[in-house]
């Protein structure tokens, strides 16, 4: 699974610790995120979406 | 409210300072417990067991102190951590268990109740620890 999560990030001007506060997480669980290296529940997922104003699905890229 | 001491931030907030009130409550009481050990055979046992815990908390306080409020959070990704590696080390010390077990069998160790508690209380309690550092550093989760 890739994300867009740090392209998404740098646009809205966040750090990792600042989106890790608005969403509630630390800001390791941010960086294995960016590094596709953790699964988001689907509320994380719907949470860090909204923060970045897009779709679940634009966010996450599964291999198919 | 944070205070550097070197390089080194230390927050204050009321958290770590209780974390603190108690670890030195429980030197103080470990400490105190320790006089008495002549009259009361058991209060070196009690006493130090509280010196130790009491310096360990105050370890743990300091280390705390030290990382931003927001890195101490236990989030859904910590959970996870925790519950993977409570299983994992389930298994592990079910392992242990049936390896003394059948060791004693075959072996006639004559091993007690008492020799395979503190044995498979430390196998369990650091297969944990590790698996939690496992898990944690790179596995996909």
């Amino acid at each position: 699974m890739k994300t867009k999560i740090k392209e998404l990030r740098a646009r809205h001007n966040l750090t990792q610790e600042e989106l890790a506060i608005k969403v509630g997480v630390r800001r390791e669980t941010i960086v294995f995120l960016e590094k596709g290296k953790y699964n988001p529940s689907l509320k994380l997922a719907h949470d860090i979406a909204r923060v970045l104003g897009v779709r679940i699905d634009e966010l996450f890229i599964f291999d198919d | 409210m944070i205070r550097e001491i070197g390089k080194m931030k230390i927050r204050k907030d009321k958290d770590v300072l209780r974390f603190f009130g108690i670890s030195l409550v429980s030197i103080l009481l470990g400490a105190a417990m320790l006089m008495f050990k002549a009259v009361f055979g058991a209060a070196a046992f009690f006493g130090g067991g509280l010196v130790l815990a009491g310096v360990i908390m105050f370890v743990m306080a300091l280390c705390a102190s030290m990382k931003p409020k927001t890195d101490l959070v236990v989030d859904e990704r910590v959970a996870r951590i925790n519950e993977k590696a409570g299983y994992s080390a389930f298994w592990i010390v079910l392992l242990a268990v049936t390896i003394l077990y059948w060791a004693d069998k075959l072996w006639s160790l004559s091993v007690e109740l008492k020799d395979i508690y503190s044995t498979v209380l430390f196998v369990g309690m650091f297969s944990w620890i590790i698996l939690r550092w496992h898990y944690n550093k790179g596995s996909v989760i």
